[in-house]
């Protein structure tokens, strides 16, 4: 049951970034558009490196691969 | 109308995040906390464009907030529906690999060629510097919570 709790109250926290649009909307183009650039470069990274250093040794541990090089990173 | 099939995109794009973080979750708390974040890094600079896509559909700014926030919603009901199948179909360790997938996926298709309509000297420097932050505090955070 607690782990629905987590699973609510982040995928809420999730829901409430929706509103962050606003915050954004008095910046001048130029200087948005390289806001969003910076943070789509730092949205990459954390996608990239949680797919390869989280989620797929986390996906080979369950299935008992553990003779591959990502078996380096899986706990 | 763009603005409209944008919001419909960007509730099935939410229905999924919301599976991912309930499918982490389920297999371990450190991973769905770092799915959550992963999650909210990439939906950070998509909802901003997202917004500014429905005002130039001609939403009102009251009006984009709010249907980006009930398309937003998608993903609480994509968690729930997730837990509760969970438990009678044990399909969340299929998840994980599907959330790892999606990620390299967003990141492939939507993510670097946004990256590439700027490819200054400078531009390059700060993306890559960004990018390297972004994967670094990925690492960081498994390195302290074991995740």
């Amino acid at each position: 049951m607690s782990e629905l709790v987590a699973i609510l109250a982040s995928v809420i926290t999730v829901t409430a970034i929706a509103l962050v649009g606003i915050i954004f909307v008095g910046l001048k183009e130029s200087v948005l558009k390289r806001v969003l650039m910076a943070l789509i470069g730092f949205a990459s990274g954390s996608l990239l490196g949680g797919a390869f250093l989280s989620l797929l040794p986390e996906a080979m541990a369950e299935i008992g691969e553990r003779h591959s090089t990502m078996s380096l990173w899986a706990s | 109308m763009f603005a409209y099939l944008n919001l419909i995109g960007d509730e099935i794009h939410n229905f999924i995040d919301g599976m991912m973080i309930a499918a982490t979750y389920l297999a371990s708390v450190e991973l769905g906390f770092a799915t959550t974040l992963m999650v909210i890094f990439h939906e950070i600079p998509q909802e901003i464009g997202d917004f500014g896509v429905l005002i130039y559909g001609g939403f009102s700014k009251r009006k984009a907030l709010a249907y980006n926030f009930v398309s937003a919603l998608t993903a609480v009901i994509g968690a729930i529906v997730t837990y509760f199948l969970a438990e009678t179909i044990h399909f969340a360790p299929l998840l994980v690999p599907f959330a790892a997938g999606g990620f390299i996926y967003i990141v492939a298709t939507d993510l670097i060629p946004e990256l590439h309509k700027k490819n200054t000297a400078g531009a390059s420097a700060t993306q890559l510097l960004a990018l390297l932050l972004g994967a670094g505090l990925i690492a960081y955070l498994k390195m302290i919570v074991g995740g």
